[in-house]
């Protein structure tokens, strides 16, 4: 199974993050993993990484091929995030897939993620649901 | 009379022409003669004094009848015997003049009789004055009266304005005291709303770190060796102690939820079919453990418009329902349909499970927290969640149960469609 350039976890919770970090890693499916605290931090990010801002050459910085989105969060929320990345350079932002996590499931939520084409998870992540994400999402990689 | 004698008088002293003896009788002729005209002067001045007219004629015509007296008295003076004839002629005139004013006056005596007298008068006057007085007396006392009278009203009057005053004050109490009671019933509902919000964000709040315990169980596991008898029981209790707490917190925001009010744009015509598929999903797996088998048929009304989550929260409910008081003797039954009657779209939901005696749990089948069964998980809401959504939407829940045969829900639905 080829690996994805890399995740992008997207959570104002510490232990999530951490949880979330060690299932992914422990499955193998990339080796570059960056954690955000808030959408502001990783719209800002994916902003300087559009304008070409960033050192290329260095491991510090990479382009995401998964976003895992929390929608709860402070400062901006999960479809505020989406909002504003989608302003974002079509061409930057076409090979990255989103995928929204939350604690509970909420109609309004799924309906508006389903209108978006973009994956809803329910916490806790688990490997079953990675790998499914990532059967529906990334075919090419497939084992 | 008078005349009748003044003629008589005449008659004895008519020899005037004698002396000595003669001269006596013109000395008395002549007194008469004087007494006679002061009479008549007398009777003119009273005549003259009166103020009503019949007396003045009566004292008038007695004042000539005294100066016929006095004129006959003094023709004796005249004793010339050439005018004999002319004499006679005076006496005549005279005479008559007297009789004629005597018929006159006896005419005029009963005008003189109609006049009241003074004393009469007086009489007259003191009985009027005492009418007066009477009169004034009376009308002194009508006054009292009115007095009283009005007095008497005006104290009505009085008293009548400061029971309209009370009445008014009463009155602007009350609407005081309403306007009091509606801001506090406003309070107490927005109150009431805030706490179901307070309830309903801390339950969902809470989620997440419970989650974050269940995956750090989970990473602990995997980090411990395994078969540890030591290990593997703590864990057994810990997944048991998450589990629980997850249930709960379930319940509350489920709880919490349903009493919020459903938006308009949350409404929309849902089909039970899906909706059944989302809460198989999600009872997935009691459903295994209980081998139950779902038969449903919502041919006759597929569709119901209603909140989709609350539809799904009311089939999770009534399955997982039958799933708890399953009858551990024979498979597990379930059979959900649907159908028209009146205005409503009816969901019936049977099973055939260890069923319930309605007569002793009826009443408090659907309150809050109340379970009537130790052996089996619960918590006292799935029933009450049911009741909460079916009364929040003008809806209406029926139970049917037999000990030991199974129990129907019927779920009464306003039917709106469209």
């Amino acid at each position: 199974m080829k690996k994805l350039k890399g995740i992008m976890l997207i959570d104002d919770d510490d232990t999530n993050n951490f949880l979330n970090q060690r299932l992914l890693s422990r499955m193998q499916i990339t080796d570059k993993i960056k954690e955000f605290r808030n959408g502001k931090h990783a719209l800002d990010y994916l902003h300087h990484l559009s304008e070409g801002d960033m050192d290329a050459a260095s491991a510090e910085y990479f382009k995401p091929s998964l976003i895992l989105l929390d929608i709860n969060m402070p400062v901006m929320n999960g479809f505020e995030f989406l909002g504003m990345f989608e302003k974002l350079d079509p061409e930057f932002r076409q090979d990255m897939v989103l995928a929204l996590l939350s604690t509970s499931e909420h109609s309004q939520d799924t309906e508006r993620a389903a209108a978006k084409n973009i994956a809803y998870l329910t916490k806790p992540l688990t490997a079953q649901k990675v790998q499914s994400l990532l059967d529906n999402y990334f075919p090419e990689n497939g084992a | 009379m008078l005349l009748l004698q003044i003629s008589s008088d005449n008659a004895v002293s008519s020899p005037a022409n004698a002396s000595g003896p003669d001269g006596l009788v013109l000395v008395g002729d002549l007194m008469v003669v004087t007494a006679y005209i002061l009479v008549a002067g007398t009777l003119f001045y009273l005549a003259v004094r009166q103020k009503t007219q019949e007396r003045k004629v009566v004292l008038a015509l007695f004042g000539v009848t005294a100066i016929m007296g006095g004129a006959l008295h003094s023709l004796n003076f005249w004793g010339n015997d050439n005018d004999e004839g002319l004499f006679l002629v005076l006496r005549l005139v005279f005479g008559v003049i007297a009789l004629v004013t005597t018929g006159l006056l006896i005419k005029a005596v009963p005008g003189v009789l109609a006049i009241p007298s003074p004393a009469q008068l007086q009489k007259t006057n003191e009985e009027l004055r005492e009418q007066i007085a009477e009169r004034e007396r009376t009308q002194v006392a009508l006054r009292q009266v009115q007095q009283e009278l009005e007095q008497r009203v005006q104290e009505r009057s009085a008293r009548a304005i400061t029971a309209t005053r009370e009445l008014e004050r009463e009155v602007e109490n009350r609407k005081r005291a309403e306007k009091q009671l509606i801001s506090k019933n406003y309070e107490l509902v927005k109150k009431n709303a805030d706490l179901d919000d307070f309830v309903y964000y801390a339950s969902r709040d809470l989620r997440a770190p419970v989650l974050n315990v269940s995956g750090l169980v989970e990473a602990l596991r995997e980090e411990l060796p395994p078969d540890n008898p030591e290990f593997n029981q703590l864990f057994a209790r810990l997944d048991d102690s998450v589990s629980s707490i997850h249930r709960k917190l379930h319940n509350i925001t489920e709880v919490s939820r349903i009493q919020r009010p459903v938006k308009e744009e949350e409404l929309s015509m849902v089909s039970f079919e899906q909706v059944l598929e989302l809460a198989r999903e999600t009872l997935a797996e009691p459903l295994n453990i209980a081998e139950a088998n779902l038969h449903a048929d919502f041919s006759a009304a597929p569709e119901v418009f209603f909140s989709r989550d609350n539809l799904l929260s009311l089939l999770t409910n009534l399955i997982s329902n039958a799933i708890k008081f399953r009858d551990a003797q024979r498979p597990l039954q379930i059979f959900l349909s649907t159908r028209h009657e009146d205005h409503y779209v009816v969901l019936t939901v049977r099973d055939n499970g260890i069923g319930m005696d309605l007569s002793q749990y009826g009443q408090h089948l659907f309150s809050l927290f109340r379970r009537f069964h130790d052996h089996v998980e619960g918590s006292g809401v799935g029933l009450y969640i049911i009741k909460r959504i079916m009364d929040n939407n003008r809806g209406k829940v029926e139970v049917e149960s037999v000990l030991g045969e199974g129990t129907t829900f019927l779920l009464y639905f306003v039917n709106r469609e469209q």
